[in-house]
């Protein structure tokens, strides 16, 4: 808001394993923040630079690496206005492949991501970052510079073992568990083993959103129209359930008291991780 | 490592002349750059000031549109504070906490927020895209009307090109192909092509004469100019003190009116006497009837102040006084409305105009057709005189009484001084000095006015079983009059002030340097 100083917040999408569904909920999530009045940047941090492409947004070839490693107006001349008001994209490209083996070579590494993106806090509300299915030192710089870290899982017995190895390494790492929260990505309500799964895990890890995302057409050819969902099939069931998923996202952002918030189950942490 | 740059918004607005010629421009603007189309809306902006102008004075303005309140800079592109706001905006002190209430509370301090115009704007959005579909440039087109008070008039249609972030080169080819079209970019702001399209003052309330004053006009065109915008500035204000919207207006109604009779009597013979003193008499008339409806404005505007003076739990007993002092303040305010709904209150505005637009009504008297600056050098000189000399007289412990007779010769001189200020700049240094001597002087009348109705209030709610009052009524009573005490003795410091200011002047003061020797 003009006049007003913002403090822009860093929402993560991230998960080690690939195919969760991470671009899908980032490209829709950040056009749900923009369109509802919050000034939002998306970071496509992904070599395979789909975001960008969501976009339409055509990356510099080789640029960005040097572009994230140098940040300050390297990084802010790099931003591209989206068709969305409201929404800017820092697009990414192959040369990313590069980046979790040139963070190790600067100093404070683990850190870097964070001092890149905090003067941009003061120009954008909220901060989305797509990351790429990784367990390098760029997954560390994620973990240290996101406000909340949004985990996609689909509901499948290797899902569930990635999800339970993630939080193991977060605690054993001491990052804050606080700011890990779970959804469920590519759901296929019908089948009776994703239902199994879903309430197996809620039982077991702390700290899930209610909204599913279900495994439909409408989501799969989000490449296709290269649109976020809202856009495209506005009325669509997984477009209601991204809108609840952003509202509930939204709400923890602004730090909704987990205990009067009906929107989310919180459980204490089961001896399984240990 | 270095700071990003700050929001790179870049936009440029062009104002295309209606007609057809304007309509050929957009049709082949939209042609070349194959435009698309992005829907369209109806915009109400609603842009609001103070009765006198407060924000338009300080190069603000405050525009509500779209659920939205902001305080925008004029002279810069810069937004200074916005809120989410619903409603219509009265006072900053209502507004939603945060940066826009604390920006606006030093500007407008406890003066209403009035609707000042409107525009209304019907915007077509384009969008120009490249070969990936991909936008890369805004426009909109507005078609817009401003509207105050029954009256509209249309605006120029205005394109908006809007770059978006990281694609520069067609933001440039557009404005590169709008200039070359002879288009111009706006250079006023929306506010300042509203105003202007409407013949709007938001300094509405001037008590100076549109028409400038000068040395040689004739002193009874020159004094007809000044009561004439005396006049208007009573007729201005009249809605306001009928609706109760906010006690300046009142203020300035009756500023406006003292003025004028100040003046008849000060320059006596620059018109006709019998209708001059007609006149001067019916002004008294109004003057009076809206003296109670002041005094209790002024009472309770300084609700704070005097609560502030007794600590606690006494501050607290003030607020029965007070409230008292607003259900009176609220029947003396009917009492107003039926007064300027009155036959006698129509007849002596309608005397007022014809004084003042009809030479018949109040013909140039024996000094009329001398030049103005004369005849208020030499009268100011004369009212300088007194001021001095009474000046003079005030002792190291003045008394009240002897000083509101000084305050009304000062106001007196000081309106004079005005019209001498309007001829020669210099003066307003003599203007300025004179303000802060008077306010002292009313700072003093005030506390000693509120000391008799303190006393009123207590005792009326002492009779009506309020009895908790009286005590805080008391102590408050005492604290008005070691205050007043205070101000009194500042009175002899600012007086020397004011006096010296007097001998770095030109005529008519330095007439009086024999008794300005002395300081």
């Amino acid at each position: 808001m003009a006049g007003e100083s913002r403090q822009g917040r860093v929402l993560a999408l991230y998960h080690l394993k690939g195919g969760v569904g991470k671009t899908t909920a980032a490209v829709n999530l950040a056009y749900l923040s923009a369109d509802s009045g919050l000034k939002t940047l998306i970071c496509d941090l992904d070599p395979q630079s789909s975001t960008t492409y969501f976009f339409r947004v055509k990356p510099a070839l080789k640029h960005a690496r040097r572009v994230l490693l140098k940040g300050g107006a390297s990084v802010a001349d790099n931003i591209k206005g989206t068709d969305y008001e409201g929404l800017d994209l820092l697009p990414a490209d192959w040369s990313l492949r590069h980046l979790p083996s040139l963070l190790g070579r600067v100093k404070r590494s683990k850190r870097r991501l964070r001092e890149i993106l905090d003067p941009f806090r003061g120009e954008y509300d909220l901060i989305v970052l797509d990351s790429p299915a990784t367990a390098t030192l760029l997954a560390e710089c994620i973990f240290v510079a996101a406000d909340m870290l949004l985990v996609p899982v689909v509901p499948s017995t290797l899902a569930a073992r990635a999800y339970a190895n993630l939080r193991l390494f977060l605690r054993r790492k001491g990052y804050d568990e606080a700011k890990v929260w779970g959804f469920f990505s590519m759901v296929e309500a019908r089948k009776k083993m994703h239902r199994a799964t879903m309430q197996a895990m809620r039982e077991q890890f702390p700290q899930w959103l209610p909204a599913t995302i279900p495994y439909t057409v409408d989501v799969e050819s989000m490449g296709l129209a290269r649109a976020p969902l809202p856009v495209r099939s506005p009325r669509a069931v997984a477009t209601r359930r991204f809108r609840e998923l952003w509202e509930q996202v939204a709400g923890r952002m602004d730090g909704r008291d987990p205990e009067t918030d009906p929107w989310v189950r919180s459980f204490p942490v089961r001896e399984v991780l240990e | 490592m270095k700071s990003p740059a700050a929001s790179p918004l870049v936009e440029q607005s062009f104002l295309v002349p209606s007609g057809e010629a304007g309509r050929g421009v957009l049709r082949d603007l939209r042609r070349t750059f194959a435009l698309s189309e992005d829907g369209r809306s109806r915009v109400e902006t609603l842009y609001h000031d103070t009765f006198d102008g407060r924000l338009f004075a300080r190069s603000r303005a405050l525009r509500l549109a779209q659920g939205e309140l902001t305080l925008e800079c004029l002279d810069s592109p810069h937004e200074v504070a916005c809120v989410a706001f619903d409603g219509s905006p009265e006072f900053a002190d209502g507004l939603p906490p945060g940066a826009l209430r604390e920006a606006l509370r030093p500007l407008i301090g406890n003066r209403a927020l009035l609707p000042l115009f409107s525009i209304r704007s019907d915007v077509r959005a384009w969008r120009l895209t490249n070969r990936e579909q991909k936008t890369v440039l805004r426009l909109a087109l507005l078609d817009e009307e401003a509207a105050s008070g029954g009256r509209s008039e249309r605006l120029d249609h205005r394109v908006v090109v809007r770059q978006v972030r990281g694609y520069k080169k067609a933001f440039r080819e557009v404005c590169e192909w709008l200039a070359r079209q002879g288009v111009e970019p706006e250079t006023n702001s929306r506010f300042g092509e509203g105003l202007k399209a409407l013949d709007l003052d938001p300094v509405r309330m001037t008590t100076l004469p549109r028409t400038p004053l000068s040395a040689s006009m004739s002193a009874a065109d020159a004094v007809r100019a000044v009561l004439h915008a005396q006049y208007r500035v009573a007729r201005a204000n009249e809605e306001g003190i009928r609706n109760d919207t906010d006690a300046e207006f009142l203020h300035d109604f009756r500023v406006a009116v003292r003025r004028a009779r100040s003046f008849l009597g000060q320059l006596r013979d620059v018109f006709e006497p019998a209708p001059a003193a007609e006149l001067r008499k019916s002004l008294s008339r109004l003057g009076r009837s809206t003296n109670a409806l002041r005094d209790l404005d002024v009472y309770l505007e300084h609700r704070k102040e005097y609560q502030a003076l007794l600590s606690d739990p006494l501050a607290g007993d003030l607020t029965p006084l007070f409230d008292h002092g607003a259900r009176a303040r609220a029947a003396v305010q009917r009492e107003v409305t039926a007064v300027m709904r009155s036959a006698a209150y129509g007849d002596a505005l309608e005397r007022w105009r014809t004084c003042v637009e009809e030479e018949a009504g109040l013909p140039p008297g024996r000094y009329g057709s001398e030049p103005l600056a004369e005849v208020v050098g030499a009268r100011v000189a004369r009212k300088c005189r007194t001021v001095l000399e009474q000046g003079y007289a005030i002792p190291e412990n003045a008394d009240p009484d002897a000083l509101h007779s000084l305050r009304i010769e000062c106001k007196q001189l000081r309106y004079l001084t005005e019209i001498l200020a309007e001829l020669s700049p210099e003066v307003r240094s003599v203007v300025s000095r004179l303000k802060k001597l008077q306010d002292a002087l009313g700072r003093i009348q005030d506390l000693t006015v509120h000391e008799v109705r303190t006393g009123e209030f207590a005792r009326a709610l002492s009779e009506g079983g309020g009895g908790a009052a009286l005590p805080a009524a008391e102590v408050l009573v005492s604290r008005m009059r070691a205050e007043r005490d205070r101000e009194c003795a500042k009175v002899r410091g600012l007086f020397v002030k004011f006096s010296r200011s007097l001998r770095e002047t030109e005529p008519p003061y330095s007439l009086l340097l024999p008794w300005l020797l002395p300081l």
